[in-house]
């Protein structure tokens, strides 16, 4: 049976499990609101909305949209191109008891009800670790009526060769559109394999 | 004995399980004993030019099981990843090399495998948060 894992990176690949992935204003506090427009500083593993942090000692991975072509980690701004797995937001990993091929598979943002509908309030970009890419894809402007898993309007992932694993390392940085609490916001996977 | 022109051209898909049966006989006719014989099985492409093999099966890697050495009969197993990436009409040889170091190919043809566009889909879901002032 074919099963996805999500994990984040802090010392080690973490299990998001039941877990929120919380973006937040503070690189070591979930509850901190983002200032309407800007990008975010904190990443972290929350209970719920936010709940209590579950990061541990360090927390996840956080990838901040600097432009089109870079981002901020380890608190400097680099090239997309230069982003290593393990500092990437999140590690989805695919596996299935048999050897599998994957392909047409896509990370979206969505309201967390319909998977063609927009995540509310907020503005998104995607990236995926590894495979030459070297810009940011936006995913989600709910202002802009993108998100979803809309052609266009998603992150379109490479097509991975015959395995049992396959891993995709994809960095997210999301910014409020507008004040308030933004629960009307998931994210999702879909691929076919064969 | 060589039959030529066994040629498989249905119900062949790539990336699925098949077995083909085999049934080897000897120069006469009659049934060929395997017992302690190595067969192996390739398939390659049908261009004289460049013959290129695309898979190869036997006894001793894998793949191939004497299931009946008496009556001479054989299963070749096929999974998925063996023809996940291949689709069209290929060449194949089967070769038997028995007890007595006798070398003979025993089947030839034509294997028409089919492209599969009926896949398998599957997404998850996982729930995120953020908080704007």
């Amino acid at each position: 049976m074919a099963t996805f894992t999500w994990y984040v990176y802090t010392t080690t690949w973490t299990d998001v499990s039941t877990n929120t992935i919380v973006f937040s204003g503070d690189a070591s506090n979930l509850a901190t609101p983002i200032t309407v427009g800007t990008w975010n500083s904190g990443t972290h593993l929350g209970t719920g909305d936010p709940g209590t942090d579950q990061c541990g000692a360090t927390h996840a991975n956080n990838v901040k949209y600097i432009n089109s072509t870079q981002a901020e980690w380890d608190v400097s701004t680099e090239d997309l191109t230069a982003m290593l797995a393990t500092e990437a937001t999140l590690r989805i990993f695919f596996t299935d008891a048999s050897s599998v091929a994957t392909s047409s598979a896509r990370f979206y943002a969505y309201d967390g009800t319909t998977t063609t509908a927009e995540a509310v309030g907020i503005e998104a970009y995607a990236f995926e670790q590894g495979v030459g890419a070297s810009t940011w894809t936006q995913i989600n402007d709910d202002s802009g009526n993108i998100g979803g898993d809309n052609t266009s309007e998603r992150l379109t992932l490479s097509d991975q060769t015959a395995g049992t694993e396959h891993n995709f390392y994809i960095a997210v940085s999301a910014r409020p559109e507008t004040v308030g609490s933004k629960t009307q916001f998931d994210f999702g996977i879909a691929l076919t394999y064969s | 004995m060589t039959v030529e022109d066994q040629n498989i051209v249905a119900d062949f898909y790539s990336g699925n399980h098949k077995t083909i049966q085999v049934t080897v006989r000897d120069g006469s006719g009659n049934l060929k004993d395997l017992t302690g014989a190595i067969m192996t099985f390739a398939l390659f492409k049908d261009d004289p030019r460049n013959p290129t093999v695309i898979l190869r099966k036997s006894t001793v890697a894998g793949g191939i099981v004497i299931t009946s050495p008496a009556t001479g009969e054989a299963v070749i197993t096929f999974v998925p990843k063996d023809t996940r990436n291949i689709y069209g009409t290929y060449r194949y040889q089967i070769n038997v090399l028995d007890d007595n170091d006798v070398e003979e190919t025993v089947t030839t043809g034509f294997i028409k495998i089919f492209r599969g566009f009926a896949v398998r889909y599957n997404e998850d879901a996982i729930p995120a948060f953020m908080s704007g002032q």
